[in-house]
């Protein structure tokens, strides 16, 4: 396929892009403008976060002490995990595998869940020290919860690539593709909002 | 699809899968090594500014990683690549800056 191909052109299962793999755009050209702006609207929220945050360190500080590191490495290490269950997912369906395709969207799926599970966990601890004048934990609540909700439209988005794996007359290539795309997507936010509400 | 390209690509999609293992664990112990060091609000302001660079270094290889292989932009036309990587690379950096001049 050549960069001139149309970039939604389906590829039969069993194909693989390594036959000759010229550029091409993977999954499709409009998921990748949707990621792409989701990309820069998160970077939007880091930003102004990191702006209000350096107005009264010390006060984001001691709110933000009570979050424990180890649960946001728990948390990376369940969608990372994931990402690595879905990017093998992609290279099962272009195998022509569908089958161990659908079990491995499965497994990144239930990683999927376990770190809402965890987000669940810590919400309810966080919850203890919520207070309308704490910016920290307004934020924290907002960011994550931004993050949380494109989760479940990831793990809608799995669902759909297992719908479609499922189905032998359809089981589109691309479409696998897109659908873990957004979830990669998911995995990169997370990677900041880490960084930002847990490490810096 | 001939016998020999289809064993061709069974090697490189076999190839691929070491790949995304090898990212797997690479991501998986940065994140380990960098919530075991990570900056505490307790240290010295110039130890935890230097720490604070490395988390950024840190994070930006891990979502470079995740975007080049995972996301597949290693075989995307080179505006996508330059695109998403260059947005990437200015997040990071805009957030480390912020945190310096505040």
């Amino acid at each position: 396929m050549n960069a001139a191909a149309p970039a939604t052109a389906a590829l039969p299962l069993g194909h693989s892009d390594s036959v000759a793999r010229g550029r091409r755009i993977p999954g499709d050209g409009h998921m990748w403008f949707m990621v792409l702006g989701d990309l820069i609207i998160f970077g939007l929220y880091f930003i102004v976060y990191m702006i209000n945050r350096g107005m009264s360190p010390e006060a984001y500080a001691s709110t933000q002490r009570l979050l424990n590191v180890d649960i946001g490495v728990v948390n990376t290490i369940a969608l990372v995990t994931s990402s690595f269950f879905a990017a093998l997912a992609v290279l099962s369906t272009k195998q022509g595998a569908p089958k161990t395709a659908v079990r491995l969207l499965y497994a990144a799926g239930a990683c999927g869940l376990l770190f809402m599970l965890i987000k669940a966990y810590e919400w309810h601890h966080m919850a203890q020290y919520a207070s309308i004048h704490d910016q920290f934990l307004s934020y924290y609540y907002v960011l994550t919860g931004c993050h949380l909700f494109h989760v479940t439209v990831g793990l809608t988005a799995l669902g759909v690539a297992v719908r479609e794996l499922r189905n032998p007359r359809k089981q589109r290539i691309e479409i696998v593709e897109q659908c873990t795309l957004f979830w990669h997507m998911v995995d990169v936010i997370w990677l900041f909002v880490f960084a930002v509400l847990y490490l810096m | 699809m001939t016998t020999q390209a289809a064993s061709h690509n069974l090697t490189v999609l076999a190839k691929d899968r070491r790949i995304a293992f090898t990212v797997w664990i690479t991501v998986s112990l940065i994140t380990i090594a960098g919530g075991h060091f990570a900056p505490s609000h307790d240290s010295g302001a110039n130890h935890r500014n230097v720490l604070v660079a490395v988390v950024v270094l840190l994070g930006f290889l891990k979502s470079l990683l995740i975007a080049h292989h995972y996301m597949d932009l290693r075989h995307a036309p080179r505006w996508l690549q330059l695109s998403t990587q260059g947005w990437l690379a200015v997040l990071w950096l805009t957030l480390l800056v912020i945190y310096y001049v505040t």
